[in-house]
């Protein structure tokens, strides 16, 4: 007996429209947001100069400098600083937010009283929404050397009150604070529903094996969570060398006396652009962001496979 | 000591719903009870509450002589079996037999030892070092029940282990949990079971005893024979044995001082016996009088028989044929008498013949019946 090899029918348009037009918003999205500018990654490339004719006209008009630009972004003195900044910001901020969001998710799962989680859980969840900008103003009111409410507190101790935005030995706590408690809630979110879909007779079969409640967290939350927190942390080392601009550039004030500890590759490229105007450099700098990240996911996530293939993201 | 006494159990949840209405039970040690009942009878709470996993509302469990409300589950010394085995999916099946054994701190050997005894008894060993994604579902529930043994419990909880397995694994699994329970016997191992489930089949082939419940109350406890046999009600009368006893309304007569049941316009016989019992009965049920009473008949189908026989002496009625479901060696033949529905449970080769449509006499017997008073559904026949 034959077979007949098996044929694909033919894609109908009709009877796919309403799909179709489900995903539309968000392939435009996708095509005009992040394939379309793809084409912008020439700038890296290019001595870009404005000419009459509008944008496109300037950039056909440019000349190509080859890696000239990327020489100038690394020949920099502050290359090493902003680099290094970015990356142990980042690693720090992946470390504390994974283990905080867990230690949320976690918590939450506990409490019985299933209202008073929704209230706990609303109250972590709202800073994510707040702009980096209010954020700024809001730590300004702590920290303002005159009429900040620690200075206040300190000077009820006869404690000398601290110059917090000159000095920049604070600040690294104060950013990853201030991060942790801006996106825990958010990322907590997202384990609590993975916690919440772990099949309860998996607890009761440990707790009949005698585990005690942090065993179970252990034995339990943990593997189930191993999957989600591989795929989180992937992806947020993928963006390893991408800081968030408004943590970095707004809750610093823009100060300059933190610069040392304060400034990342997106700010660097924010302030190269607003004060030299090299669109060339900027989009270097950018471009050198994407490619690292899309190294560090493919190494990671082939290493990831090596030790467990399940848990690799592709 | 592995003996378990239920005291006016009561579970009530927060929003005021009672599930379980004060029921007591004592099962020996040793023994292999099972709880059987229809979908939200109460068995799985009760179940849960002995294990530690429901809070009990009121009423006391005891094990081995020891109350045990306020006990954690680890402190209870018992092992539970669950409906979805509840492996540990990142675990190998030696890690998961193992973990409870870990966690207390049982030294590395013994552990050893007693999984691999447990693997061996289960036919297992080969799958020591699989994960249970990689097994099938009989082997799973092996597994779980393998963890369970390891532990060395008091008494074992088995929450319907069967109920995700095809039906010819089923059988099999059943008769191998019974094994299991003679075996750990022979070795002085206390092998005190319950075991819940909703198919009677179950029930009957494995427990030394049963309970029926029904919305959170005994309804019986006896051994399956007797159940089958000297069902105290109407629901369990119905609930076990399959195909379910016949119910017909009927009417209770005396005339020249011997006693009938008028069913579907005809009238069969009370054998004497019964119906002395049915007499001192009407009484527990507070009526004076049982003649003309409006009883609820009921007969099991291997009761209602094709032929006349000393047995049945002759009580019979014609029923017309509307369904014949061969089984192999035996037919369940399907009948309407003015309207009212019968099966019957007969020899496959007697059955042969029959087509839907065809009149049949179909002979009862009534030294086998079963008459229930209309309003308390109490057997009176008993």
């Amino acid at each position: 007996m034959s077979s007949k090899a098996y044929k694909k029918p033919p894609f109908r348009f009709n009877k796919n429209f309403a799909f179709l037009l489900m995903v539309l918003p968000g392939f435009i999205w996708l095509v005009l947001l992040k394939y379309l500018p793809m084409c912008g990654a020439v700038l890296a490339f290019k001595n870009f100069h404005f000419s009459r004719g509008g944008f496109f006209q300037s950039l056909w008009d440019s000349s190509w400098c080859g890696f000239q630009n990327f020489y100038f972004l690394f020949n920099s003195h502050t290359a090493w600083v902003i680099t290094r900044n970015t990356i142990l910001y980042n690693l720090v901020f992946i470390i504390t937010g994974t283990i905080l969001s867990l230690a949320i998710a976690v918590g939450l799962s506990e409490i019985l009283n299933k209202r008073l989680a929704k209230l706990y859980q609303t109250c972590m969840f709202f800073p994510y929404f707040l702009s980096w900008v209010v954020v700024g103003y809001l730590l300004f009111g702590f920290i303002s050397f005159d009429k900040g409410s620690i200075n206040s507190i300190l000077a009820l101790f006869h404690i000398p009150p601290v110059q917090w935005y000159d000095d920049s030995a604070y600040w690294p706590y104060i950013l990853t604070f201030i991060n942790l408690w801006k996106n825990a809630g958010y990322t907590s979110v997202i384990y609590l529903a993975a916690i919440i879909g772990i099949d309860k007779q998996y607890y009761e079969a440990a707790e009949i094996d005698g585990a005690s409640k942090w065993q179970q967290v252990r034995f339990i939350t943990m593997p189930h969570l191993k999957g989600l927190i591989t795929v989180l942390t992937l992806l947020a080392v993928g963006r390893i060398f991408a800081a968030d601009f408004g943590l970095f550039y707004q809750v610093p004030l823009n100060s300059g006396a933190l610069y040392p500890v304060t400034d990342v590759i997106d700010t660097y490229v924010f302030r190269g652009l607003m004060y030299t105007g090299d669109i060339g450099m900027t989009t270097a700098a950018g471009l050198y962001q994407s490619v690292v990240g899309l190294v560090l996911i493919l190494v990671v996530n082939n290493v990831i496979k090596k030790y467990d293939k399940d848990s690799a993201m592709f | 000591m592995s003996e378990i006494i239920i005291s006016k159990l009561e579970k009530v949840y927060p929003n005021g719903f009672k599930a379980v209405h004060g029921i007591d039970l004592k099962i020996e040690d040793g023994e292999f009870m099972v709880f059987v009942g229809p979908s939200g009878c109460a068995k799985s709470t009760v179940l849960r509450m002995i294990a530690g996993l429901e809070e009990i509302s009121g009423g006391t469990i005891s094990i081995g002589g020891r109350v045990v409300n306020d006990l954690d589950p680890k402190d209870r010394k018992i092992a539970m079996v669950f409906q979805n085995y509840a492996l540990y999916p990142h675990m190998t099946v030696y890690d998961n037999m193992a973990f409870g054994l870990k966690l207390a701190k049982v030294p590395k050997k013994e552990i050893d030892q007693r999984v691999r005894e447990a693997a061996v008894k289960l036919e297992i060993e080969p799958l020591l070092d699989r994960k249970p994604k990689d097994m099938s579902g009989g082997q799973r529930q092996r597994v779980a029940v393998g963890r369970a043994i390891v532990r060395k419990p008091a008494v074992f909880l088995f929450d319907e282990p069967l109920s995700n397995l095809d039906a010819k694994l089923r059988v099999s699994m059943r008769a191998r949990l019974v094994k299991l329970h003679r075996e750990l016997q022979k070795e002085g191992q206390t092998a005190t079971m319950v075991y819940v489930t909703h198919d009677q089949v179950e029930a009957m082939t494995m427990g030394d005893r049963i309970t029926v419940l029904k919305e959170g109350i005994i309804l019986q406890v006896d051994t399956p024979l007797n159940l089958y046999n000297f069902p105290a009600n109407k629901f369990v009368a119905g609930f076990i044995g399959s195909p379910s006893m016949n119910f017909q309304d009927a009417v209770l007569e005396q005339t020249d001082g011997k006693f009938s049941v008028t069913l579907c316009g005809c009238k069969f016989s009370i054998p004497e016996e019964k119906a002395a019992k049915i007499k001192k009965n009407f009484q527990t049920v507070g009526k004076e009088t049982f003649v003309s009473a409006n009883i609820c008949f009921g007969i099991r189908p291997d009761n209602i028989e094709e032929k006349p026989s000393e047995a049945n002496k002759n009580e019979s009625f014609e029923g017309e044929i509307t369904l014949v479901e061969k089984m192999g060696n035996e037919s369940y033949c399907y009948f309407k008498v003015n309207g009212q529905d019968f099966v019957s449970r007969i020899n496959a080769e007697a059955s042969a013949h029959l087509q839907i449509g065809d009149k049949q006499k179909f002979y009862f017997r009534m030294d086998k019946c079963h008459i229930f008073d209309a309003e308390s559904e109490k057997n009176l026949s008993l």
